[in-house]
């Protein structure tokens, strides 16, 4: 009886060795490997987001519900619902997202197992540079009792002085990929 | 006639309990915010303090000047535990912009001042070092009016989440160090307004209430109104195995509706005003304190 237990244990421990191998490590290649998927939905999601700036990502690993928010001068507004529901708020109605650029929006992310795009920005050294984001799922991500860890890429949108570049990313902990394009591993997908 | 006058003071009374509950942000007194502006006009052409080795006085007061003209912007940085001041100022400039010039500016002069129940914040050796340095958190990285003024507030009120990281060290405004309890915000929320702060909820459980939206429908009709909230509720995601129901931020309600079977919830943070639909179950889950300021 002993000799089935430490039998099952070693079964186990050999199963979660084995599940953590198979699990890939994301870094320069990962973007190398999916640039052609990655840059089209970033081009879609800019033509979107010229008629209306929003994010959208996802809320749950199975990638079944999704969260928009959509933004305007001054306010912000969430929306979190399954695929395939219809849009509640009047706002977002009346706005010029159409529900079918942003459900092929969605199912891009989901293809790519993306959780979460947005624009924001960045100050490098104080001059102000917009940026795109994506935010995957890591290696470190779903551990028992660690914090999740995201593989983000970020796009810079205006070039900026390489030697600045190298100097001031470093610090923040991104890495190059190619011009203008930077992965880190950070504890926020958002 | 006499239906004609009841019906047209209920359709009155209706249509002022509407806007009462989804009602507007509190407006600004235009005196107020002029006085504030000038006040801060003369301290940027009198004061020349070196207390501050990192701080660009350009930066300061222009991101002092832009609070006081919009304080829907203040933001408390993306990855900051800043979220308690960042409401607090918020609040603080749309009912009394001057005092709020005050405060910072007096800060800035000498490093030290004190608040209406004669409180003496004061400026450790740390934080002047630290104003001016922080990075990689939006606009918060040119904003050096907020980071004074947030560093300054986490250094001075401390509750029991900052015992174990008292004094501040390069990268603190990320963790416990600037963390806020609920009982620590609603000492600074009376600290800093001088006002008579009313609250109901704890860190561990909401408050004891038969309907939430009730309660704070009626208090967001007469006071100002703060919630406590789980994050987790508000921007969801089911990415980790074991979730803490545990409330983490603070926002400032502006109004509150039914709509169907939802709730809509018109709020401020992270520099914008935000409408969100929330399941009725949901919002129970979702608050833990309510803060009302008369």
């Amino acid at each position: 009886m002993k000799n089935h237990s430490y039998l099952a244990l070693l079964v186990c421990l050999w199963c979660n060795t084995s599940c953590l191998v198979h699990k890939q490590e994301k870094s320069e290649s990962f973007y190398l490997e999916n640039k052609t998927q990655i840059d089209r939905l970033i081009k879609d999601y800019n033509t979107l987001y010229d008629k209306q700036p929003f994010a959208i990502g996802f809320s749950d690993k199975r990638f079944k519900y999704y969260t928009i928010q959509m933004y305007t001068d001054t306010v912000r507004y969430i929306y979190s619902t399954r695929l395939g529901r219809d849009l509640i708020f009047e706002e977002m109605i009346q706005s010029k997202l159409a529900e079918k650029d942003l459900k092929i929006i969605a199912q891009q992310l989901k293809d790519l197992k993306c959780l979460w795009i947005d624009k924001s920005y960045m100050y490098i050294d104080e001059v102000k540079t917009p940026i795109t984001h994506l935010s995957f799922k890591s290696l470190l991500f779903n551990q028992a009792f660690g914090e999740n860890k995201y593989y983000n890429l970020v796009f810079l949108e205006t070039p900026i002085p390489k030697r600045t570049t190298s100097r001031r990313l470093n610090k923040y902990g991104y890495h190059e990929i190619t011009k203008n394009v930077y992965f880190t591993i950070s504890n926020r997908f958002r | 006639m006499f239906k004609f006058t009841v019906k047209k003071r209920l359709f009155t009374l209706l249509f002022f309990l509407y806007t009462a509950a989804w009602s507007q942000p509190h407006a600004q007194n235009a005196e107020a915010q002029k006085k504030a502006l000038q006040s801060i006009s003369e301290t940027e052409k009198t004061t020349k303090p070196n207390i501050w080795p990192n701080l660009k006085p350009a930066y300061f007061f222009k991101n002092l000047r832009e609070n006081i003209e919009n304080p829907l912007y203040i933001h408390q940085g993306k990855p900051t535990y800043f979220c308690g001041y960042a409401a607090l100022t918020h609040f603080l400039v749309l009912i009394d912009p001057q005092e709020y010039v005050r405060l910072v500016t007096e800060l800035y002069e000498t490093g030290e001042t004190i608040t209406k129940d004669n409180r003496y914040l004061t400026s450790s050796k740390e934080i002047r070092e630290a104003v001016g340095t922080l990075y990689n958190k939006g606009e918060m990285d040119i904003n050096h009016a907020d980071q004074l003024w947030f560093m300054v507030l986490a250094d001075n009120f401390k509750g029991y989440l900052n015992i174990r990281n008292p004094s501040y060290k390069p990268g603190d405004e990320n963790n416990f160090w600037a963390a806020t309890n609920y009982k620590k915000f609603n000492q600074i929320a009376r600290s800093l307004t001088g006002r008579e702060v009313h609250a109901r909820g704890s860190d561990l459980f909401g408050p004891l209430l038969n309907s939430y939206y009730d309660f704070v429908q009626e208090q967001n009709m007469k006071h100002t109104v703060i919630l406590y909230l789980n994050n987790k509720v508000l921007y969801p995601n089911k990415f980790f195995k074991f979730i803490l129901r545990t409330p983490t931020h603070y926002v400032v309600l502006y109004g509150l509706k039914r709509e169907g079977g939802y709730f809509v919830l018109d709020y401020w943070d992270y520099g914008l005003r935000t409408q969100m639909k929330l399941k009725k179950n949901k919002f129970r889950k979702l608050i833990y304190g309510i803060t009302y300021i008369q």
